[in-house]
């Protein structure tokens, strides 16, 4: 399934956002997840099925004025 | 002391993360600015490691404050915020909605209609602003319980550039807590900020970009504590000719002189 992490395009197998963190090797503690512009909360990871052409954007504290 | 949202903060000195030469002189330059607030953003994550930089503000134990920097709509800029007060766990809110990439004005209705979601969401929405009276209203009404009008344009340090609007906002609300956020480039111009009557000054390129931001933000924290002392003190007002601080009368040689300079 391709999908578009971060802006960059990739295929990859995983059915929901849980998987795509857990094959993404990335600690939910110190992120967070929105897909097609959409917040995605913590508690639903484990439901939130992906689909083909999904944009997922996960975020990190960064420095901020 | 600064009692913002049930909230005592350390000081009325909200200071950015950004543009620091190093995570080592942005941690030091937090501490000597004995700032209330600490600004800070998401971006993209890039590796699956921890977060040093959340570490390190984490150990400090300061308040944050999240942006939605380079938003341009509503609906990134909501998103946005749903995200920021997951991480972050708070629901305080620097709200940027931006309407062009030049000067980085704020786009007045988006910000409205985010404003208006955010805090029906529960969220504290500090909102970036114009100095714009009836923009200031219009968030207001939308449920803002702070405003944030600019000095000048982000990044600039021009200071304040139209003060006479500035202090229309504070007349005309003095009631709202209002905080001057961005265009500051020197600590008078944050004390100018604060004589006016303003509850805070937001900053970060003048202290990160300056060549001792250690200093820097210790300056900064000075001249926006004098600034305020200085507008509770009531400030005197301006007269166009000189009046003479010491004294007139008992004047030595004051007689004697004036005789002698009209014989001559």
């Amino acid at each position: 399934m391709q999908l578009f992490i971060n802006g960059s395009d990739q295929k990859l197998e995983v059915k929901t956002v849980e998987e795509l963190l857990v094959h993404l090797d990335k600690k939910p503690a110190f992120l967070a997840v929105a897909v097609n512009k959409v917040f995605v909360p913590k508690n639903k990871y484990f439901e939130y099925t992906l689909f083909e052409g999904d944009r997922v954007e996960i975020v990190t504290p960064h420095p901020g004025g | 002391m600064w009692e913002l949202f049930e909230k005592s903060l350390k000081s009325r000195l909200l200071l950015g993360t950004s543009r620091y030469p190093s995570p080592e002189v942005l941690k030091k330059s937090i501490l000597s600015s004995n700032a209330g607030i600490i600004t800070v953003s998401l971006r993209r994550s890039s590796g699956g490691e921890g977060n040093p930089f959340w570490e390190m503000l984490n150990s400090l134990g300061v308040q944050v404050l999240p942006n939605t920097a380079g938003c341009h709509s509503v609906n990134e800029a909501v998103t946005t915020a749903q995200m920021a007060r997951e991480i972050f766990g708070t629901n305080w809110l620097k709200l940027e909605v931006i309407g062009d990439d030049y000067t980085l004005i704020p786009n007045p209705s988006a910000l409205v209609e985010a404003a208006e979601i955010l805090c029906r969401d529960g969220f504290e929405v500090f909102p970036y602003m114009t100095e714009d009276l009836t923009l200031a209203e219009k968030l207001l009404e939308a449920g803002c319980k702070i405003l944030m009008p600019w000095a000048s344009p982000i990044g600039s340090g021009q200071g304040i550039v139209n003060p006479l609007a500035l202090k229309t906002l504070r007349e005309k609300f003095p009631e709202v807590p209002m905080v001057v956020d961005a265009g500051i480039g020197s600590p008078s111009h944050a004390a100018h900020a604060m004589e006016l009557g303003f509850d805070g000054v937001l900053l970060n390129t003048a202290v990160a970009t300056s060549l001792d931001p250690i200093k820097m933000a210790r300056a900064f924290a000075l001249a926006i504590e004098g600034g305020r002392e200085g507008y509770l003190s009531g400030i005197m007002e301006q007269r166009d000719f000189a009046h003479a601080s010491t004294p007139v009368v008992g004047t030595p040689f004051w007689h004697n002189e004036r005789r002698d300079d009209s014989s001559q």
